[in-house]
């Protein structure tokens, strides 16, 4: 969380806190550098620095030791931007880098500083004339990047100009009619060029009105198909067509209720000597299925049938 | 059985050869010969592996100076042990037919969590743990402390491996064979394979060990050029490469290398007070520009460049990240300025070249020690005697990063992504050419076999790879019995379309006609079915519709119902437990999504899948930003539409999801495509020939009642029974038919060659 270490105001009771650093690396929100720097010279408030106010800059990463290092580094190497072939050899060109480094990490950490401001300024005069002509110049990783950032600049521009053309192309085909028929009717035909012509561009803008009006129907037709489906969706029913699967069928014998005495059953009808009472069937009634004991069943069933309700 | 492929001798260690197998060897016998590469799609159960080992090993054995090492790559770790199985019967056979021995070494390779046997070690079972826990017991820097101080603990195998390293002997060491080796002879199985594979003739190992840059240079560096490296079930190649190219770093992470950085900084300045000279030797070395006359020892796992060996620099360390505090502020400054660029509200997208310019002009960070980052991380890490990669792991991501966005302009892009609710905001250096990464393989390697059963349209990737085969072709399937019906259902009874469409998807007719199909397979599909979502987020929505419906209460009537998860371990139990209804007659439906963990390695072979459903076609998510970066890249490059990448990928996942029911030719299985897309010619051209040839035109625009007409029909004539005479000579051969060029004749057609 950010924190003004002088005001205490952060992040939660300043929403638009904005957090502002100086060389010496310790920061201080917007409205104490206004207070405090109104005379454009005061002193940090951690190391009692001379501070200028203008040299204030917001603070980007979350460490300010990163702040003050970028800003070191980015000062310094104005002053130390040899480039590798100013050195004869790579060891050389390596050594200095780590010179460079160490020079950075001494200011950043504040270890022996005079000697190093000293070293700096024993070095510029040094080497003048080189820091000069390196103003401006890119070193081959630089020079690396502007390439590739040219090339792909190149290549977008490219691809962009291909698509414009592609379309450009599609347009063209959709427009053009059969040239051909109205060269030849040009040729041939004694009516004034003119109004042949006339006629053909009315006949291609009226087909484009019809293209772009059928286009348009055909939209609205979809639209209007995918709502009827919701629509049709949303009053159907939700529920499947229940099946009848799986459970298998279980007979069970009907209970009949004739509210008499008990029937007696197949058995004992014959046993009984019920079937003496009936007439015996013939070989025709036999044939077709009937036995004694239905009709006798039968008789027996009606004389019960509600005996017990009297 | 003895086969005689081109005027080659090829031991076949089956007594019967499908017809597919033996046109299959002869392509690989011609790209051997040319010495180029191939590219073969053949259909799964078809035998590939064992025609292809078969091949090689006679080809190996016949010309030696022509073809010294097979390198044989494949996905998963059930794979790996597949194919040493093959290479066992073959050796077998070999030795059965010629009287002596096979001269050759067999040797299967997997990580540290496979192959340890030092129990306290190998019980910690994940990958990152058993390694790092390894590490600390093997690191030469370990090893020293323990010279001095001998009370440390120490992995006697490893110490034993040390001590007197055997060579390994002719034969075929898998997996549990290297671990039995180790626990009998008390040596480490894993540095024992590491060490054996530069010497094997037949190497088995996963895609990683020879793609990733960052594995490839540690593990098979040192294999000759007369190799043939295989990769098996490569329909996602493409994307391994770019995955191997490509690092994300989120906001943790980037906090987390930030705290690594500073307990760094913590050691340096203890070394510094303690040991001082050891950094100073360091330095010393790194001045020299010797960072690599050292031979470093292989059991140091140094964090490795990510940068393929042709690009590796062999120049010494810049002179500003020589120091090592200077190097770590140099990481810090890198660290914050990532961290400054994820605060940022809007996505952003820049080429890397913008990258380093914004770096160059915010931060003054140059160009070449980033180039440098990753190889001078591991040189520290080493000097400071860290032996757990684990410490250091955020922060070897973002030197990673570092390294990879310095090196590296054309094919990459650098994407920025704020955070959105509860998403992180993340950076990305996302690879957009797979060519990038197999490149050098390619070039390395005489010959590189790419091979699938579902590679279509194999026009796509000679493209998208950037190579250039000297033999592409297709291989059908030739069956004495339609064993595959695939069906596309495009319609509900009620007529409403089926679609997967983003328009139409949340439409609940079509969401209760995809019910209403599951529904109907499930009533007359015996056994095992798998149906395939095109996402989680879509399967969750789906099912939710279906348990209002009432429709998953109709289908677990019928069937059991299981669903994969995000979730390794729960998909596994749940894949567990289908296996045990299908096998216990029950029967079982088992709801996936493809380009899931179920859609890529799992196989439902015979009764777990009679049936497989696919609702809808499954497109990537369109909305990411890679995706989008990767497209137009793709489409600038190599001229390939977006619309023709995107089908092409939805096929091939489709077309691995379908093959899943198919794994022999005497299983049968119903394939659905449940869009009515699938109907058109685009998308069905781009299905595997073997596929395309068996849906037959009545078959392409179905409703839901039609089709489970046709599936019942079907149904029954693949119950019939199935004997082995019915498929000599049309799908299968005896000794003499191979020999027969009358027979050999009616064959011609299986394969198709690809321009």
């Amino acid at each position: 969380m950010k924190e003004c270490k002088k005001c205490k105001s952060n992040e939660y009771t300043n929403k638009q806190l904005v957090m502002m650093i100086n060389e010496c690396g310790h920061p201080l929100c917007k409205n104490c550098v206004d207070n405090i720097f109104a005379l454009n010279s005061g002193n940090c408030h951690v190391c009692n620095r001379v501070l200028r106010k203008n040299n204030f800059r917001e603070q980007i990463y979350e460490d300010p030791l990163i702040d003050k290092e970028t800003f070191l580094r980015r000062k310094l190497r104005k002053i130390y931007n040899l480039k590798q072939d100013d050195f004869e050899n790579l060891r050389e060109f390596g050594d200095y880098q780590e010179r460079f480094e160490t020079v950075v990490y001494n200011l950043v950490f504040e270890t022996n500083v005079n000697e190093t401001n000293a070293e700096i300024q024993a070095f510029e005069e040094k080497h003048k004339e080189q820091i000069d002509r390196n103003k401006r110049r890119l070193d081959d990783d630089q020079k690396w990047i502007e390439d590739q950032l040219r090339e792909e600049r190149a290549m977008k521009a490219r691809m962009t100009d291909h698509m414009e053309m592609d379309a450009k192309e599609q347009e063209a085909a959709s427009a053009v009619t059969d040239t051909r028929k109205i060269m030849d009717e040009l040729r041939d035909s004694n009516v004034a060029a003119e109004v042949i012509l006339d006629r053909e561009r009315k006949k291609q803008i009226e087909k484009e009105l019809e293209e772009k009006e059928e286009q348009e129907k055909r939209k609205r037709r979809n639209k209007e198909m995918l709502q009827t489906r919701k629509r049709a969706a949303e009053n159907m029913s939700f529920n499947t067509v229940i099946r009848v699967a799986g459970r298998a069928y279980v007979h069970q014998p009907l209970e009949l209720v004739i509210n008499g005495p008990p029937m007696p059953n197949v058995s004992e009808i014959e046993a009984l000597g019920y079937l003496a009472h009936i007439r015996q069937p013939t070989a025709e009634y036999i044939a077709g299925g009937y036995t004694p004991m239905l009709g006798c069943s039968r008789a027996l069933f009606e004389a019960r049938i509600d005996l017990f309700s009297f | 059985m003895q086969l005689d492929i081109d005027g080659l001798k090829v031991l076949f260690p089956y007594d019967y050869v499908y017809p597919e197998q033996v046109l299959y060897m002869k392509e690989v016998k011609k790209a051997l010969d040319a010495r180029g590469h191939g590219l073969l799609e053949m259909p799964s159960g078809t035998g590939k592996t064992v025609s292809l080992l078969s091949l090689v090993l006679a080809y190996m054995i016949s010309y030696p100076d022509k073809l010294d090492k097979l390198v044989y790559c494949s996905r998963t770790i059930p794979e790996i042990e597949k194919c040493v199985e093959e290479m066992k019967v073959l050796y077998d056979y070999w030795e059965k037919e010629t009287g002596q021995p096979v001269a050759k070494i067999t040797v299967a390779m997997s990580a540290r969590k496979n192959l340890c046997v030092n129990e306290p070690v190998a019980a910690l079972r994940f990958g990152n743990t058993v390694d790092s826990a390894c590490q600390k017991l093997t690191a030469s820097s370990a090893r020293q402390k323990r010279a001095e101080d001998p009370t440390l603990e120490a992995c006697d195998y490893f110490e034993n491996f040390e001590a007197k390293s055997v060579p390994m002997q002719n034969g075929v060491w898998n997996l549990e064979d290297l671990r039995s080796l180790g626990r009998e002879k008390k040596i480490c199985p894993y540095f024992t394979a590491r060490q054996a594979i530069n010497r094997a003739h037949i190497v088995v190992y996963s895609y990683h060990y020879i793609l990733d840059p960052k594995i490839a240079e540690l593990v098979s560096k040192d294999f000759s050029r007369k190799s043939v490296v295989v990769f098996d079930e490569a329909h996602n190649i493409d994307n391994v490469c770019i995955e191997s190219m490509s690092v994300a770093i989120s906001q943790k992470n980037a906090d987390r290398a930030l705290q690594e950085l500073q307990s760094l900084e913590g050691v340096v300045n203890r070394m510094k007070s303690s040991n001082s000279e050891k950094l100073q030797s360091e330095y010393d070395k790194l001045v020299e520009g010797l960072k690599r006359t050292e031979r470093e020892r292989a059991n140091d796992e140094r964090l490795a460049n990510p940068v393929l060996p042709d690009q590796i620099l062999h120049e010494a360390v810049p002179g500003n990240i020589r120091q090592a505090n200077h190097f770590l502020l140099f990481l810090k400054r890198f660290v914050e300025y990532i961290r400054h660029r994820l605060r940022t509200h809007q996505v952003l997208i820049e080429s890397p070249a913008a990258f380093m310019k914004d770096i160059l002009d915010r931060m003054c960070i140059e160009r070449k020690p980033m180039r440098f980052c990753a190889e001078r991380l591991s040189n520290l890490v080493k000097t400071l005697e860290i032996t757990d990669n684990g410490d250091v792991w955020a922060l070897s991501q973002v030197t990673t990063l570092c390294t990879l966005v310095s090196t590296y302009s054309k094919g990459f892009s650098v994407i920025v992504e704020p955070q959105d609710g509860s998403q992180l905001a993340v950076i990305t250096l996302s690879c957009h050419d797979a060519s990038i990464a197999i490149r050098p393989v390619m070039s390395r390697f005489q010959s590189v076999i790419i091979t699938s059963g579902t590679l279509s349209p194999l026009e796509m990737y000679p493209k998208v790879l950037d190579f250039d085969p000297s033999v592409i072709a297709s291989f059908t399937m030739t069956l004495a019995r339609p064993c595959l019906s695939p069906l596309v259902v495009a319609r509900g009874n009620d007529q409403v379309a089926m679609t997967s469409r983003f328009e139409q998807r949340a439409d609940v007719a079509v969401i209760r006609n995809y019910g209403n199909l599951v529904l109907e397979m499930a009533s007359l599909v015996p056994d095992g079915m798998v149906v395939f979502f095109t996402s989680y987020l879509y399967m969750e929505n789906v099912i939710g519709v279906w348990y209002e419906q009432h429709i998953i209460d109709e289908l677990m009537k019928y069937k059991l119902l299981f669903i994969e998860t995000n979730d390794a371990l729960e998909t596994s139990a749940a894949l567990e437990k289908y296996v045990e209804a299908c096998d216990s007659g029950r029967g079982a439906v088992l709801f996936s999504v493809a380009r899931g963990k179920v859609s890529e390695g799992i196989d439902f072979s015979h009764h777990l899948g009679r049936c497989v459903i696919m609702l809808g076609i499954p497109y990537m998510y369109t909305e990411s930003r890679v995706l989008r970066a990767r497209l137009e890249y793709l489409r600038d490059q190599f001229g390939i539409k977006e619309n023709d990448f995107l089908t092409f990928d939805a096929m091939r996942h489709t077309a691995q999801c379908m093959g899943r029911a198919l794994r022999s030719k005497t299983d049968y299985g119903l394939m659905v495509f449940a869009d009515k897309r699938f109907s058109r010619n685009d998308k069905r051209g781009k299905l595997p020939r073997w596929m395309q040839e068996y849906l037959e035109p009545a078959c392409t625009n179905l409703s839901i009642d039609e089709a489970a007409q046709v599936a019942r029909r079907w149904l029954t004539l693949m119950a019939q029974p199935f004997e082995k005479e019915h498929q000599l000579g049309v799908s299968l051969l005896d000794k003499e038919m191979v020999h027969d060029s009358q027979i050999m004749k009616r064959f011609e057609r299986v394969v198709e060659y690809v321009d």
